[in-house]
């Protein structure tokens, strides 16, 4: 009888000791032929090895181990200066993308609608052509790329790509990159860093910052020094989220309000004339209107009025802002998911300003800040927003390349954009996996699962450049996928045959990057211990009792230690110029952005959890699972609610309701948590895929509003109104209704 | 002997579960299908809970803890197992004897911190789960009850290892997955008896507690709680 390897552990069943162990034919497991030898026969030798963690901005350093070659778990690496020693859920799942059964394990070109296996010089062939048709059109303009990445020289690569073949439309989709955005547009400059070892007020305004941020978990521990320290943290933010709920200071306010909120904080320091007047004189263009502007409409009164946040709280905030000596107003990307995202993190970046961005720093020194600056100018306007546009437009899109953007799933306007997908007459994709976005690729040229390359994750926001090896824990790539880099180079060569690379392929081109670790001679791996006073000292002025050889040998070094750091270099203030009223009319600034909330309603606040990055939970089962733990509702959507607006509305906790918004309704069990905004309802992202993954559950995002950041097209995720399904019949939002309405709703 | 035992500082836990995930996957607990999930058979021997609220909102915290089995120095679960298969071993570790167990889930009743767990049935893994798994670690079959175990195949391991070097077992030899992965490094764990231990040392710490005390089931799980500012 021929039996699977599924059958047979269904047939032995727990007397199995070791799942691992395996003795019949694979026909369910993503594991290629020549490694089911040593599957099943294998010595069982435990080996360990290196590498980062892609799932995140953070990029921990991970040390994974390995039973016969083939990789089991992950830890964190405790030598990692970004993590020591930490792991958070997702980077702990992640094995899994190497056997996930959906992985893609070969191109594939889609045949009457459904993907058909071709291989990778058909593959290259069909994609190469379609770029040269549109150069020979002159036709560039129509093609748009979209990045997800948040490896620099992966996005520089791109950049490279997108200047060199003349494809100007290019998004990176990256956490740090969208980050960066507010400050490229008012300031031209981004900060590298917040100053933990000198700032003494936090302000921060959205940021999930031990969750879901640059990088979560240094974030974890410098928060938990910083308040060791006695320094105080307020936080902005709509929710409770686990990193606030030990804080002194939560300040419950939507993300659409942030603007208004950081201009009244900017009030009192005008006010009470507490800011930096020699700065704001030289850096601060137009200054004196802006101070005008915002003592003229910014009176607490009238922002309590609007954001519903006490003058007093407003007044108390402002004092400790202006009162510390080095505070830091703080956001990230998190901040842009609003219908205006971009506007209110300007203001934060004025609030900054006042105090002459004394909280942040810039690294002098950054042997990973020239990339190919010159020739990212012209992109850096492209966005979500110019992709919309061009989308929804007649003809405005010829060739859309994607390379692992699941932005459909991450879109309240999914139906329009799957509709307008559907006439892009070629989609090329490099995911790994069909997911809601490359199923509509016509061509998806499967990237390596992250433990198959190789690559360097720098980061500054340690105040100190550093970067982690990401490299092959496998002897090589399981299946016929490509490094989405190597494509690139090709396509670049193949477009531009006169073009002159300093490298082959990616792997020489990640070397280039990591001679400039060598040739700078500064810093040390992270295996090594950090210098001594003195040594640090003697470094400064050129000595070290280090031999440095040969390149090669240094890379071979570089990968055995798992990455590298500079923590001595130095550090300057971040000084940039404010040039508000070219890029932004501050009198854009809202007022308020959307109408007033009626009475009946409820926002829908639609929250991430560090379970999920960008949409890409399901395909870790275990982490699905997790997902339902905290309320132990399994694989169905929860809805938080405050009980007291809950039992306003003679809800009971657990019921299964209806949730109706303009789009539509969907189920949810409904669980009381007394931290809710009493005005909202909250409900996680993660679930809901159609084809990625765990298909439970609904995906909230679909049925909110299709509103947008003007400038940065990221959707909001907080700004939709929703009514209870028969709630709102019997009683309404009785704790906010007037005597008199209450009395009419108990005649009824 | 030692006496294992540990201290958990909410002070540092930021709730990021990861010790949840890191403890499932160490220890090949199983995921159960999503209708038994439903039924409330999902299976975790780490939890995160919420044990109370404070003040009101907007002031209102919320007070969570990383929960797993307290390896109580009394443990009421082993008093009331009709055939021995879970027994305190020498160094403090309560231990499961999987193929001795009935399933009478007797254990599981007289534990007063809930968190033992039945295998109601043996459910099909998700296959890139089967890949993945531990291979120092049985798998459990159905009809047996499991909790956590300090990782006690580690402890294994480390004394193999250390036997093998001609050494003494270092402290840091042994440590649990969920000690390893956090990244807020909130979980100690050790030797109690050791007062060089680092976790004999946080028991020093003034905001020690135990859940429920007062049963007198002398936890060797420790929190220290959150300071608040
Ligand atoms: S924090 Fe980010 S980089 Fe670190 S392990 Fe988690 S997902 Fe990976
Ligand atoms: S891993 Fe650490 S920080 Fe995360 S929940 Fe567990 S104890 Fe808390
Ligand atoms: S916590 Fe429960 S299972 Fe663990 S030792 Fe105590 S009584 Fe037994």
């Amino acid at each position: 009888m021929d039996i699977n390897r599924r059958d047979f552990v269904k047939l032995v069943g727990g007397s199995l000791f070791g799942l691992a162990i395996g003795s019949a034919a694979d026909a369910v497991l993503k594991l290629p032929k020549s490694a089911e030898p040593v599957l099943y026969n294998g010595p069982r030798i435990e080996s360990w090895k290196l590498t980062a963690c892609t799932k995140c901005p953070g990029g921990c350093s991970l040390r994974i181990r390995l039973i016969d070659g083939l990789p089991v778990q992950a830890f964190g690496n405790p030598k990692s200066p970004i993590n020591e020693g930490g792991i958070c859920p997702l980077g702990l799942a992640s094995v899994a993308d190497l056997y996930h059964p959906s992985r893609l394990t070969s191109p594939v070109k889609k045949v009457n609608g459904e993907f058909k296996p071709i291989s990778y010089d058909e593959a290259f062939k069909i994609l190469s052509d379609n770029l040269k048709r549109i150069i020979s059109e002159k036709k560039e303009n129509e093609v748009f790329i979209v990045a997800q990445t948040e490896s620099k020289l992966r996005s520089d690569l791109f950049k490279k790509f997108s200047s060199v073949s003349n494809f100007k439309n290019l998004i990176v989709d990256g956490f740090k990159e969208t980050s960066a955005y507010p400050f490229k547009k008012v300031t031209g400059e981004v900060p590298d860093f917040i100053d933990w070892d000198k700032c003494d007020y936090l302000l921060n305004f959205g940021s999930q910052m031990t969750e879901i941020s640059q990088n979560p978990l240094y974030f974890t521990r410098k928060i938990n020094e910083y308040r060791a320290k006695g320094f105080r943290i307020t936080a902005v933010q709509p929710r409770l989220t686990p990193g606030v709920s030990k804080l002194d200071d939560w300040i419950p306010l939507q993300p659409d309000q942030f603007g208004i909120f950081a201009l009244g904080i900017a009030y009192v320091l005008l006010k009470d004339e507490r800011y930096d007047k020699n700065f704001v004189e030289k850096n601060f263009t137009g200054f004196n209107e802006f101070k005008d502007y915002v003592l003229e409409n910014y009176i607490p009164e009238k922002v309590e009025m609007l954001t519903g946040i006490s003058s007093d709280k407003i007044l108390e905030t402002g004092r400790k802002f202006e009162r510390a000596s080095v505070p830091a107003a703080y956001f990230d990307a998190s901040v842009l998911y609003n219908s205006n995202g971009t506007t209110n993190a300007a203001a934060i970046i004025a609030l900054n300003a006042l105090k002459s961005f004394k909280g942040f720093g810039k690294i002098k020194d950054n042997p990973f800040s020239s990339g190919v600056k010159n020739e990212t100018k012209q992109i850096e306007g492209v966005t979500f927003a110019s992709l919309n546009e061009k989308l929804s437009g007649y003809n405005g899109i010829q060739v859309l390349i994607i390379a692992g953007s699941n932005f459909v799933f991450n879109n309240p306007n999914a139906e329009s954009l799957k509709k307008q997908l559907g006439s892009v007459p070629f989609i090329a994709s490099f995911s790994s996996f069909v997911d809601e976005t490359s199923e509509f690729a016509h061509l998806i040229i499967p990237d390596h699962s992250f433990l198959e390359r190789l690559d360097l994750l720098t980061d500054e926001s340690m105040g100190a450049p550093s970067a982690t090896v990401l490299q092959p824990v496998v002897n090589k790539p399981f299946f016929k996928t490509e490094d989405t880099g190597d494509v690139i180079i090709s396509l670049m060569k193949e477009i531009k045959p006169d073009i002159k690379l300093s490298y082959e392929n990616y792997s020489d081109y990640v070397k280039l990057w990591a001679k400039k670790i060598y040739s700078g001679k500064e810093g040390i791996l992270i295996n090594q211990n950090k210098p001594t006073v003195i040594e640090q000292g003697l470094r400064k002025i050129g000595w070290s009792t280090e031999q440095i050889g040969s390149f090669d040998d240094y890379w071979d070094s570089l990968m055995d230690a798992g990455g590298w750091w500079n923590p001595f270099g130095e550090k300057v203030s971040f000084n940039p110029e404010i040039k508000f009223k070219n890029v932004f009319n501050y009198k854009s600034f809202p007022m308020i952005s959307s109408s007033p909330q009626p009475k009946n309603k409820l926002r829908l606040n639609i929250f991430r959890r560090n379970l999920d990055y960008k949409g890409n939970m399901s395909i870790y089962q275990v982490l699905v699972e997790q997902f339902g733990n905290n309320w132990k509702v399994f694989y169905k959507l929860y809805a938080e609610i405050n009980p007291q607006t809950a039992r306003s509305l003679s809800l009971t906790d657990r019921s299964e309701i209806i949730l109706k918004t303009s789009k539509g309704k969907f189920p949810v069990v409904l669980v009381f948590n007394p931290t809710v905004k009493p005005d909202s309802i909250d409900v996680p992202f993660g679930l809901g895929h159609t084809v990625l993954g765990d298909t439970s559950g609904v995906n909230p995002l679909y049925f909110a509003e299709n509103k947008f950041d003007p400038e940065t097209g990221l959707p909001s995720f907080t700004e939709t109104l929703v009514e209870i399904q028969g709630a709102q019949l019997r009683s309404g939002l009785l704790s906010q209704l007037s005597i008199s309405e209450k009395k009419q709703v108990a005649e009824n | 002997m030692p006496r294992y035992g540990m201290i958990i500082d909410l002070n540092k836990c930021n709730q990021c579960e990861a010790c949840i995930t890191a403890c499932k996957l160490e220890n090949n607990v199983q995921i159960v299908s999503k209708e038994n999930a439903d039924m409330g058979r999902a299976m975790f021997w780490m939890n995160m809970l919420t044990i109370s609220y404070t003040r009101n909102y907007p002031d209102i915290r919320s007070e969570s803890l990383p929960m797993l089995c307290m390896q109580c120095d009394e443990p009421p679960c082993i008093k009331v197992c009709p055939v021995r298969a879970t027994y305190k071993r020498d160094d403090g570790i309560v231990a499961q004897i999987y193929p001795q167990c009935i399933g009478c889930r007797y254990c599981m009743a007289n534990c007063p911190y809930t968190v033992k767990v039945f295998n109601w049935f043996k459910d099909e893994q998700p296959v890139e789960n089967e890949k993945t798994c531990n291979p120092d670690v049985s798998v459990r079959p159905k009809g047996v009850v499991e909790k956590c175990t300090f990782c006690i195949h580690r402890l294994q391991k480390a004394k193999e290892q250390a036997k093998a070097e001609h050494r003494k077992l270092r402290e840091e030899d042994y440590v649990p997955a969920c000690a390893e992965v956090c990244a807020a490094q909130a979980i100690h764990f050790g030797d109690l008896d050791d007062p060089n231990s680092n976790v004999s040392k946080a028991m020093h710490d003034y905001r020690k507690f135990t859940l429920q005390e007062e049963l007198g089931t002398k936890p060797k799980v420790y929190y220290l709680s959150a300071k608040t500012e």
